[in-house]
């Protein structure tokens, strides 16, 4: 007798489908209709403290609690923060580097937060290639290209960046419109291409796709959907709702499964055991929020902040990097001991 | 167990090679940068509904001096996102500029109820004065918070009201807040000329002077502090440096006439 295959969800249907999927949609709506009860710039600082200093906590917890990982990164995590913090030292004078390496950096991860689920829901599907992955990676990065390019308020800091460095030539209206045809016709191509790989489908194991193809949709219909708008504290809330929930339900999930799996729990050691046992969550919610609270005072408290960009913080401006570093080696999912817990 | 080096990625490399060349680099280019609002002007003409853009471009108008220019800026930004408060404080400043005292006062109130920022408290004590309405006033700056500017304010509103010990405190919250803040000087000198201490009067009215060496009104009230008391020779080198800023000002030639008689 064949035995099932396995699902093609990462946690249950439900729970991918109400929090990992549709979360950019309903996040859209959620502060689209806040902002209207909410100061944007008000939101948008809650937001920063609520999701963004949260889910960095998921990050510290398997970089420094997880015995294996720190084993293996051991250099990495204790090197690569203290350089960053060097940097902002160097450059405290000048915050807008780390402000724009902190900036580009952050479109990057959130890029490839969506593309790592997408690289998830094919390897649980069992239809993992590199063509698909590349497609996938084209039509998000053209996608989201065009998404800014469209929406003033992402596009217009672009456009005064590059004035203010006497580029002011590439601000004509003629050249935007250029580039936002360019680009939609780039993101026509990359759709087109998805979307024939995505009729031919696996014959075989009909529905296996559906996941990634529901992700990929949600993802692009949110962040369209948050055209509504061009305040650009409503633009961000909506991103960082979506991509916290997102990783710390992530993280709850892997951690679980590395925790109480016989193969890994004892390499993931004792301190990860604690926080991520199967029915001990709200040890993982006290772990996160009490880091929240930590960080919170840290920055508030002290006087970190930097002098420049007003919405950077000397104790954010470290922490990012930091975070977006580790995510791009602890949740490679071409690893598979990183496979085996999700 | 062996010890990956694979964390070194490209992500490493960029931040690394690419954070460090930034950091040089922009030494280079950014300190020749030039604030601008280009990118704003052009985002407004392809989506008039930007309202951020539009309030960009006010904020630069009315650094520029342009009253008007900003006042109809930040009126385009209000109707582009009517969510986002954020012109309503900058919008009251330049229509109290303006004189268009009831739409300063409704810019201001738009401020303080959406805004928790002491600023709006203060703008909205500000408009106020100029109503008329010190006792408002006097209200709306004293939750304004501790800033030298909203204490001098505060002052003035309190002088305004008769209250002159809470003027006093006010002008001397000003200057703690901001030392160099002549105004705050030169009013506490006022004050006690009117209480009729001379000496502090006098210690007070110099450092206005010497912070602001073109304040007229502190040379003038120096001076005649100095000639009430009977200190001639100090008092009409007080009127001389005032004459000498403004030789058309007929009162303090004849101030100076009288002194000389």
């Amino acid at each position: 007798m064949a035995s099932a295959a396995p699902s093609p969800w990462l946690s249950s249907r439900a729970f991918d489908l109400a929090v990992y999927a549709t979360s950019p949609i309903w996040a859209a709506v959620g502060v689209l209709a806040l902002a209207h009860v909410v100061e944007p710039l008000h939101m948008f600082y809650a937001f920063n403290i609520v999701f963004t200093i949260v889910h960095y906590g998921p990050t510290w917890l398997r970089v420094y609690c997880d015995r294996e990982e720190r084993a293996r990164h051991r250099v990495s995590i204790y090197v690569f923060p203290a350089a960053v913090i060097a940097f902002a030292w160097l450059t405290y004078d000048r915050p807008e580097v780390l402000a724009f390496i902190i900036f580009i950096w952050d479109r990057w991860h959130a890029v490839m937060q969506n593309y790592g689920f997408l690289r998830l829901y094919d390897a649980k599907a069992g239809t993992s290639s590199r063509t698909r992955a590349r497609r996938d990676l084209a039509l998000l990065i053209s996608s989201a290209l065009l998404i800014l390019s469209l929406n003033m308020g992402l596009f217009a800091p672009v456009l005064d960046a590059l004035a203010a460095i006497g580029l002011a030539p590439v601000t004509s209206t003629t050249v935007v419109r250029g580039i936002q045809i360019g680009l939609a016709a780039a993101t026509a191509v990359c759709a087109i291409a998805w979307l024939r790989d995505a009729r031919r489908g696996d014959p075989a194991q009909p529905g296996r796709q559906h996941p990634r193809w529901i992700y990929l949709a949600c993802v692009i219909g949110g962040h369209a959907m948050m055209n509504l708008t061009t305040n650009i504290f409503v633009l961000s809330s909506q991103e960082k709702v979506y991509h916290s929930l997102q990783y710390v339900a992530l993280s709850w999930h892997y951690g679980k499964r590395r925790a109480t799996a016989p193969a890994t729990s004892q390499a993931a050691g004792r301190a990860f055991r604690a926080v991520f046992s199967a029915t001990r969550w709200p040890v993982y919610a006290v772990a996160i929020a009490a880091w929240t609270a930590a960080a919170w005072l840290l920055n508030s408290r002290l006087g970190l902040h930097a002098r420049g960009p007003g919405l950077f913080s000397l104790a954010i401006s470290v922490m990012a990097p930091c975070h977006y570093y580790f995510d791009s080696f602890l949740w490679r999912v071409r690893r598979p001991e990183v496979r085996a817990s999700l | 167990m062996k010890v990956s080096f694979s964390y070194a990625n490209y992500q490493f490399w960029l931040f690394a090679i690419g954070g460090g060349l930034l950091a040089l680099a922009y030494g280079r280019v950014w300190d020749r940068a030039r604030p601008t609002t280009a990118g704003d002007q052009l985002a407004v003409e392809i989506d008039p509904g930007y309202a951020l853009g539009q309030y960009n471009i006010g904020v630069a108008l009315q650094a520029a001096g342009d009253a008007s220019g900003a006042r109809a800026r930040y009126a385009a930004a209000e109707a582009a996102d009517p969510t986002d408060h954020t012109p309503c404080a900058d919008h009251a400043q330049v229509a109290l500029q303006l004189g268009k005292l009831d739409e300063a006062l409704a810019e201001a109130r738009c401020a303080v109820d959406h805004d928790d920022d002491a600023g709006a408290e203060h703008v909205l004590g500000r408009v106020l004065a100029a109503r008329g309405d010190t006792a408002g006033a006097a209200a709306a700056l004293a939750r304004a918070g501790d800033g030298a500017a909203a204490q001098l304010d505060l002052g003035v509103a309190e002088i305004a009201l008769g209250d002159r010990a809470a003027a006093g405190s006010a002008f001397r919250a000003a200057i703690a807040g901001d030392p160099a803040l002549a105004d705050a000087w030169f009013d506490l000198g006022l004050l006690a000329m009117q209480a009729e201490d001379t000496d502090d009067a006098r210690a007070d009215l110099v450092v206005a002077v010497t912070l602001a060496p073109t304040m007229i009104k502190g040379l003038r009230n120096l001076a005649a502090l100095e000639a009430l008391a009977g200190r001639r020779g100090s008092a009409l080198m007080w009127l001389d440096r005032a004459i000498a800023l403004e030789p058309g000002d007929a009162g303090l030639v004849t101030l100076r006439d009288e002194l000389l008689r």
